[in-house]
């Protein structure tokens, strides 16, 4: 016969595997640190590469008079004022790279530790039967 | 009333019975709305405005992820602004690039309002999607938005530019980089309405979650109403070249979807609102509850009217069927003239 309660588990389940288990238990694989490490790393990339996509449409937007001036300016000047941008830039990223790392590591912590719980409610569900 | 609830229920069950097909079609219209969307706006590459391969492409959007569709129509554009000029292609290549590894890895689920936004552009009523937005999702939709409007702006200055680029040689290249960035950067038109749809998006969403009645449609209202007159009052300032009867007109028919979206969405009964009052041993619950408006799906009767009553004997019954599964009709008939010759010689 069937049980309704192990029916409405097993569906509660389904959904929630179906919906992002997977991705959940990669996140919950590593430890949270790792985890937040690793996604700031990405983060560096990811801003290094836009930086330098929009470093290279700001020099090709007057290339004939960048080229110009490059030989008639301070270069460790210039070049360390594109460094603060840069590090400006990189920051925010970062921090943004941060605080959604945390508070997606938390979710998915919760609702993989909902999902096992729900999994030995079946399990007992079950054992209560036989 | 309770028809349009009722038609929503019945809505319900088929989308539930029949997602597996409906999901395929939904991605298939979408996908070939934004490319022929595209076509018409840019169509710089004829290759691309061939039915059939705007047809297969969509075809193939329609089982992939719903974000391939997204990938697939930024493909589109920087195809045919390649075949503009290479700098345009340049630029939107860069824009998207900067726009996926900035802001896309986090949030994948709102990829589809970057789609959504310049199709609601397109056909004149943009002023939806802060309000659904709003209504339906958070603060953080707000990117996405961004995302979709920048991406408008970019297609219409290439599409408003076009003699321009057309009428330059290959040489002048760095002006073409001029126009397209002075273009996104110096668009006083973006930034507004970057702006305006961001404050929409937020004010709808605070009223929506305020504890008032009515608190969605006031939502709508509010939003739509502080959207409008926020243009309006840029127009003025600013002379933007919008145009005040389209921002009328698109606020009325995004008026009308928005309360689509309400009735479907959040449909609850405020004349039963219950106010209740618990507690436990480290809280005071002030709860109101409002009770949803739910009727349940009609069940169709098929009643059949002319039923057939074949009253036969089970003797003679049995006998027409023998014969008409061994000879079929002619020797039925045969059985009856037989009958008829009988009747004669009696008489």
């Amino acid at each position: 016969m069937v049980n309704e309660e192990r029916v409405k588990l097993m569906t509660r389940m389904a959904a929630y595997e179906k919906e992002g288990h997977k991705k959940n238990k990669k996140i919950v694989s590593f430890f949270k640190s790792d985890y937040i490490s690793m996604q700031m790393l990405k983060s560096v990339i990811a801003a290094t590469v836009s930086f330098g996509i929009m470093f290279g449409l700001y020099a090709m937007y007057d290339f004939e008079v960048f080229m110009k001036e490059i030989y008639q300016m301070d270069l460790l000047d210039f070049a360390k004022s594109v460094l603060i941008l840069y590090l400006i830039m990189l920051g925010i990223v970062l921090v943004i790279t941060y605080v959604v790392s945390i508070y997606r590591y938390n979710r998915a912590l919760q609702s993989t530790k909902v999902y096992y719980a729900n999994l030995k409610k079946l399990s007992q569900l079950y054992g209560a039967k036989e | 009333m309770t028809g349009l609830l009722e038609i929503r229920e019945s809505l319900k069950t088929f989308y539930a019975r029949n997602e597996i097909y409906l999901n395929p079609c939904v991605k298939f219209m979408i996908a070939l709305i934004s490319l022929i969307v595209v076509n018409g706006s840019m169509g710089y590459m004829t290759l691309l405005k061939n039915p059939v391969v705007v047809l297969v492409i969509a075809l193939m959007c329609s089982f992939m992820p719903k974000n391939f569709i997204v990938i697939v129509a930024a493909f589109w554009v920087l195809l045919h602004s390649y075949s503009l000029a290479m700098e345009c292609a340049v630029v939107v290549a860069a824009v998207f690039v900067i726009m996926f590894l900035l802001y896309f890895r986090y949030t994948p689920k709102h990829t589809m309002v970057v789609l959504l936004t310049p199709l609601m552009f397109a056909v004149k009523i943009p002023y939806a999607m802060p309000v659904v937005l709003g209504l339906l999702g958070t603060p953080l939709a707000g990117a996405s938005l961004s995302c979709g409007v920048v991406v408008y702006y970019i297609i219409k200055l290439m599409s408003d530019n076009v003699t321009v680029f057309s009428a330059m040689d290959a040489e002048s290249g760095s002006q073409k980089f001029r126009i397209m960035l002075d273009g996104i950067l110096d668009n006083k038109g973006m930034f507004v309405t970057l702006i305006v749809f961001l404050l929409t998006l937020i004010l709808v969403y605070t009223i929506r979650r305020m504890s008032i009645d009515n608190a969605w449609t006031v939502a709508i209202i509010a939003g739509l109403t502080t959207n409008a007159v926020l243009l309006l009052v840029c127009e003025f300032v600013l002379e933007l070249q919008f145009s005040v009867i389209a921002i009328a007109l698109g606020t009325f028919i995004s008026f009308g979807i928005c309360i689509l979206v309400q009735f479907l969405e959040f449909n609850v009964d405020y004349t039963r609102t219950e106010i209740v009052q618990f507690e436990d041993d480290e809280y005071y619950y002030y709860v109101k509850a409002v009770p949803k408006n739910i009727i349940a799906a009609p069940e169709k009767k098929v009643k059949r009217i002319n039923k057939q009553h074949k009253k036969v004997p089970a003797k003679q019954e049995k006998q027409v069927t023998t014969i008409k599964t061994s000879h079929g009709v002619s020797r039925t008939t045969v059985k009856q003239d037989q009958n008829k010759k009988n009747r004669t010689k009696q008489d």
